[in-house]
């Protein structure tokens, strides 16, 4: 079993990623937030496993809710709020707000299209595994949802994964809910994808799909 | 055969240079893409499925990566199945991430012959190239004398260049 190497997990608990995200809940409710709010929640304790053997030279790749990954990899805080804002002091200067958060300096990259990172992990992987030594390479974790597991590019990139020994693993992260559909809603009988590169865990959604299950006026806003 | 043998010069510039690596089908064995990849190296080749959106998108992973991947699609018809990888993410995640990173990506495609003694099909001759010109630097190959020339500004430059060849120029003299 590989050792605990996430130096950046004593920052977190189950308790302050709740309250990271409750405080983004006020921004929104006070009209804040004049863009569309994917909000992580019911999956603290899974994700704190997870990110336990996640090392700072570790390439982890995301979703349109992205914001306890981010958090759990070592990104600032205060740079997350300022880009879910859309403020130039954000991570991404804020043009990239909460769906696309992006930071080159803990290696992290997110995709709002469903399974769109998949392929492009590989190939991070991919280029690892040409200039590293098999013991000193990075492993690049790509989280998606369930929604992901539906795509063909999720099934490609998993295939050339397994056919190349990719340094990759993949996380899906199943909350049994594409927007507002279940599994076996899509599918009727479904069957899900398994493989050695992939883990999967599953979790209850604490927040709608997108925003905070409200109407809010905005302010400021043109 | 000029059009071709001056596409075969730019690919063995292109294979020389340090960073470089060339993703597609029929890379290896065969016609090697019309035969214009005679003088790359193979260790320079990778053969990947046959799945256009892969494809594309491991060629964004290596080129955040630091290095300077040429996809090739010898059908521009295929292409479109990579059209989510280069729009979505190739061309939009440096401006989403606030221009933390560039994406070097050399796209090389061709359109089919539009010969009608020999009709190729209609899946097989499309020009789509105009679909991308709103995303990104788009060059149309027409003239000989501006296909080496063109190949090595898109290895030099920062961003993500698609350069269209077309087939029917191949065998012109």
């Amino acid at each position: 079993m590989k050792s605990e190497t996430n130096p950046f997990l004593k920052n977190w608990s189950p308790d302050k990623l709740i309250e990271f995200e409750e405080n983004l809940v006020k921004l929104f409710e006070e009209g804040k937030i004049n863009a569309p709010l994917h909000l992580c929640g019911g999956n603290e304790r899974e994700l704190i496993d997870i990110f336990r053997y996640i090392e700072p030279k570790d390439w982890v790749f995301s979703t349109h809710r992205s914001h306890y990954h981010y958090l759990l990899k070592g990104g600032d805080p205060q740079k997350l709020i300022d880009e879910i804002l859309g403020l130039p002091t954000g991570c991404c200067k804020g043009v990239g707000r909460s769906m696309h958060i992006y930071d080159t300096s803990i290696n992290f990259y997110t995709s709002a299209i469903i399974a769109g990172v998949c392929p492009i992990a590989c190939g991070v992987a991919r280029a690892i595994q040409n200039s590293y030594k098999k013991e000193e390479a990075p492993h690049v974790y790509c989280f998606v949802g369930d929604g992901a597991e539906d795509e063909g590019h999720y099934a490609e990139s998993i295939r050339f994964a397994e056919s190349r020994h990719l340094p990759i693993t993949f996380i899906l992260e199943d909350n049994n809910l594409s927007i507002d559909s279940t599994k076996d809603m899509r599918w009727k009988e479904y069957k899900p994808i398994t493989s050695e590169y992939v883990i999967r865990y599953n979790y209850n959604r604490r927040y709608p799909h997108c925003g905070i299950g409200k109407h809010v006026e905005m302010v400021g806003v043109l | 055969m000029k059009y071709r043998d001056k596409i075969i010069e730019a690919m063995e510039f292109i294979g020389k240079q340090p960073d470089t690596l060339f993703l597609g089908n029929g890379l290896l064995n065969g016609y090697r893409i019309y035969g214009t990849m005679d003088k790359v190296e193979l260790n320079r080749c990778s053969e990947m499925p046959v799945a256009e959106n892969l494809k594309m998108g491991v060629a964004i992973g290596i080129a955040l990566c630091k290095f300077v991947p040429v996809v090739i699609f010898p059908r521009m018809d295929f292409m479109l199945i990579a059209s989510d990888q280069i729009i979505n993410h190739l061309c939009l995640m440096p401006k989403m991430s606030g221009e933390q990173f560039k994406l070097p990506v050399i796209i090389r495609c061709i359109v089919g012959s539009q010969y009608m003694k020999f009709d190729v099909g209609h899946q097989h001759k499309k020009d789509f190239s105009s679909l991308f010109d709103p995303y990104m630097k788009v060059v149309r190959l027409e003239k000989d004398s501006d296909i080496v020339a063109e190949y090595k500004k898109a290895y030099e430059s920062s961003e993500p260049t698609m350069l269209v060849e077309y087939k029917d120029l191949y065998t012109s003299e």
